[in-house]
């Protein structure tokens, strides 16, 4: 099994959640977890995935990145080695 | 959420905002099987050898990029000190047709530089070490992406005079050679003393015979991530040491995260990790920076080694807990021309030769990038080299020098080399000489500290 995790971010507006949301299940990437809030003007999501296979990763970045232009925010696709590395001892 | 938000948060920050970045990923590979019967055979086998093992290193570094979010700046190739291959035909014309090998192998993989055109002279100097070293000015003047260091002096064996005064000469040539480029040869020649052999870094790197098959080496960066850290404390010094120690814990568990998964993905060795912070001529990316940011008027003033000591200091301690090896230089590099704060300071005389002589007495490795005027005398380049070796033996750690006399240039004139290499300020140096007492030659014997056996 593959996390990863996503975080997109950008001005306000509706449909961002449904966006991320609609490209991560076209993809079967399985959401664990996911959290949003509003920093100053921008929304920020950040989610927490399971890949069904680790060789999807390109394409769920893809899928999603894409999905995040479509409604104006910026997306970050990485594995989530990445944040147990720096921040669990 | 199995991170909190503000972790996530803060990874972002520090890979994009902060510019926390991988500098290199640096596969070594072992070039002794492909001793040859004659130079010829051996430079072909080195090719082959270069393009089997290291053909998908570029590939390779770029997915791993691309999955985990942190920027890799450089992949580079490190190969086993040249002189060791050229011991059946230890002239100048197979050193030269060794050095263009090497360099047509990395261009094929797509690598901007190899390092390893060495030879480890500390004790004595052997035929095909007298070579490769008297092939140097040509090799550098005839490629672009070979890098070449010598050792001239380590902690056992003392300081090697005769080859400090040889490789003063190759300097000067190398310069002289490249003129129509500023002296840009010299750029990639560095004369070590206690040379490490996992140095993920150029132009110094190179694949010590006792590294295995092949292994991958990891340098990480990140001024700005430690200046970020810096401006966030409003402690004392120990307070100030610890959000030091914290940031470099993070940063070099990314850098041992990325050179475990590229080592794996290429079927090498995990080497490891340098936990050396290394400036860029891009903004906010300066050492300098971060020196003032700790409260120092300018980098350069007194107080500025105390600062820079409590930083590498933190950054070693933080990187040892986060990484099971850490190796190569781990410290903080000071060069002149590639880090744009340090050559202001240096044109407005915050910095000169002597402060920049007792910053290498602590920083990673020692007089890097500095430029000369171009009628410095070759004496007064063996006696820099010689201070630096010394500095390097008694303090048992790694010394080097990397100077550019430019051709044409006085003090005060400015060189610009262009891309990674920037622009620098020609230092003033001293015009008074040790050419008597260098030009005695022989040996000087280890320190105490070469009998702790």
């Amino acid at each position: 099994m593959s996390r990863i995790v996503v975080t997109a971010f950008g001005k306000d507006r509706t449909g961002i959640v449904a966006s991320i949301s609609k490209a991560l299940a076209e993809t079967e990437a399985n959401i664990e977890d996911m959290t949003s809030s509003k920093l100053g003007d921008n929304f920020v999501i950040l989610t927490v995935c399971e890949l069904s296979n680790a060789k999807k990763f390109a394409a769920v970045k893809k899928a999603v990145t894409l999905a995040g232009k479509k409604v104006g925010v910026n997306v970050v696709v990485q594995r989530e080695e990445i944040f147990k590395g720096m921040h669990r001892i | 959420m199995r991170f909190a938000t503000e972790e996530i948060l803060e990874t972002f920050k520090m890979l994009n905002v902060e510019h926390l970045e991988i500098r290199a990923v640096t596969l070594g590979i072992s070039l002794l099987n492909c001793i040859g019967g004659g130079s010829r055979e051996t430079a072909a086998m080195i090719k082959k050898k270069i393009n089997n093992v290291a053909g998908d290193l570029v590939k390779t570094v770029t997915s791993v990029s691309d999955e985990y979010g942190v920027r890799i700046t450089n992949s580079r190739i490190s190969v086993t000190p040249a002189s060791l291959l050229l011991a059946r035909y230890p002239n100048v014309e197979s050193a030269i047709e060794i050095g263009h090998a090497l360099d047509e192998a990395t261009q094929e993989i797509g690598v901007d530089f190899v390092g390893g055109f060495t030879a480890l002279v500390e004790r004595g100097i052997t035929k095909s070490d007298a070579a490769l070293m008297n092939a140097i000015p040509k090799v550098l003047s005839e490629t672009s992406r070979v890098c070449s260091s010598v050792n001239v002096a380590s902690t056992r064996a003392g300081i090697n005079v005769d080859a400090i005064n040889i490789m003063a000469k190759k300097i000067k040539e190398t310069a002289a050679m490249t003129k129509n480029k500023n002296g840009i040869g010299c750029a990639n020649l560095v004369v070590f003393c206690n040379a490490p052999s996992d140095n993920p870094f150029m132009a110094g790197a190179f694949h010590g015979v006792e590294q295995g098959e092949a292994s991958i080496t990891v340098g990480i960066s990140g001024p700005s991530a430690i200046r970020a850290a810096i401006e966030n404390c409003s402690g004392n010094v120990e307070e100030l040491g610890g959000c030091i120690k914290q940031a470099a814990f993070k940063m070099t568990r990314v850098g041992e995260l990325i050179g475990k998964e590229t080592a794996k993905r290429l079927g090498a060795r995990f080497g490891t990790v340098d936990l050396s912070i290394a400036p860029t001529t891009a903004k906010g990316d300066s050492i300098v920076d971060v020196i003032e940011a700790m409260g120092v008027q300018k980098c350069g003033s007194p107080g500025t080694t105390a600062a820079m000591g409590l930083m590498i200091d933190n950054i070693k301690k933080g990187g040892m807990m986060a990484c099971t090896q850490v190796g190569g230089l781990s410290g903080v590099f000071i060069p002149v021309s590639e880090d744009s704060g340090m050559n202001a300071r240096i044109a407005e005389g915050a910095i000169n030769m002597e402060k920049l002589e007792a910053l290498t007495s602590i920083c990673s490795v020692g007089l890097d990038m500095v430029c000369l005027p171009g009628d410095t005398d070759e004496s007064i380049i063996a006696g820099l080299i010689a201070d630096e070796a010394a500095i390097g033996v008694a303090n048992d750690k790694t010394t080097a020098a990397r100077l550019i006399p430019v051709p044409g240039k006085k003090a005060g004139q400015t060189v610009n080399f262009g891309g990674l290499y920037g622009s620098g300020t020609i230092v003033d140096v001293s015009r008074w000489k040790a050419s008597k007492f260098l030009s005695r030659g022989g040996q000087i014997s280890g320190t105490i500290k070469s009998a702790k056996n």
